[in-house]
């Protein structure tokens, strides 16, 4: 009787750990892990790729995904190729016409599976000459 | 075991309901059922739109349910806009609506709406297509208003109000989902009874 009293416990046990682990899972939100380049940094326009790459953790889904570059003035400098792959860091990237020197903005967006909205702006600033790290 | 077996089961369907339930479904073009809610998006930004008839808010009887991009009704109704961009929730926003003849036919002043719903009311006085407009003045792109707008399309009066199409598939799937559910426990129940000697 004792036994099976302490297997009952176990059990209950084990479901409240489920529950806690799938909730944690199930509602996990996305959030912004990285930027590149990183949020308010200054890059030699020699080591800028042109490309502009952002990882979220979280159960981000492929629902309207959105990466948009634009310089001091407003215009769009980016090549409208956003690209989302989904992962254990999912990954938002998009590409960038040849870059002058001045700073630009990108404005970022992920909806995760349980329509939660992940956005924001980040700001760089390209520089002609080399950057001390 | 078999309560404990059961419970297990039970949870995992329950945590399979949870996760594939986010925004309030919403009706849209055609019946169309939307369980993201009205989700409009651009480049730039993303925003929950509904419209709801005034005679339905005043008549206290009737469910108040938000439409998506099909109003099937003449007359005044009500637009709300949610804000989905939390960053947009600081700065300037307003809303024009347009007629298919690019008309304007309604609009809001400049403000910044803290709690993310911007709201107007609108007469609808011909049935015909509209497009609802959401403008932001947004310093941190410097981008133009007019180039970073979100439209929203609005189709008035030019369906039927009732029962839409996509209700009663709604409603099939629905019932597939709670009838497979019921054959995985008596299933699992089955398994779980002690097999008689013959």
């Amino acid at each position: 009787m004792k036994m099976n009293f302490k297997l009952t416990k176990m059990r209950v046990i084990f479901i409240a750990f489920l529950f806690s682990f799938f909730s944690q899972n199930t509602f996990a939100e996305g959030v912004l892990m990285d930027v590149s380049p990183k949020d308010n940094s200054v890059v030699a326009l020699n080591k800028f790729d042109n490309k502009i790459t952002l990882a979220f953790s979280g159960n981000v889904s492929e629902r309207s995904p959105s990466l948009v570059v634009v310089d001091s003035t407003g215009t769009r400098v980016d090549k409208h190729d956003v690209q989302l792959t989904i992962g254990e860091r999912s990954i938002l990237s998009a590409t960038t016409v040849d870059l002058a020197a001045g700073r630009y903005a990108i404005r970022y967006r992920v909806v995760t599976e349980d329509g939660l909205v992940v956005s924001g702006i980040c700001r760089f600033e390209l520089k002609n000459k080399e950057v001390q790290p | 075991m078999k309560v404990f077996l059961k419970m297990v089961l039970l949870f995992l369907l329950f945590a399979n309901v949870f996760a594939s339930v986010p925004l309030a479904p919403r009706t849209g073009v055609g019946g169309k059922i939307d369980m993201f809610g009205c989700m409009q998006t651009n480049d730039f930004y993303i925003a929950n739109f509904a419209v709801y008839p005034i005679s339905q808010i005043k008549d206290k009887k009737t469910t108040i349910a938000g439409l998506c991009e099909d109003l099937p009704y003449l007359g005044n109704a009500q637009i709300t806009i949610d804000l989905l961009d939390r960053d947009v929730r600081r700065k300037p926003v307003w809303l024009k609506v347009f007629d298919s003849k690019k008309n304007l036919i309604a609009q809001t002043e400049p403000k910044i709406e803290k709690q993310g719903v911007l709201t107007t009311t609108v007469n609808f006085e011909k049935q015909g297509k509209y497009d609802v407009v959401l403008y932001i003045e947004d310093a941190n792109l410097n981008t133009a208003p007019e180039t970073s707008a979100l439209h929203i399309p609005l189709i008035v009066a030019m369906t039927v109000a009732g029962e839409p199409q996509s209700a009663c598939g709604f409603l099939k799937i629905a019932l597939i989902v709670v009838a497979f559910a019921f054959g995985i426990g008596f299933f699992v129940n089955r398994q779980l009874k002690p097999k008689t000697e013959n």
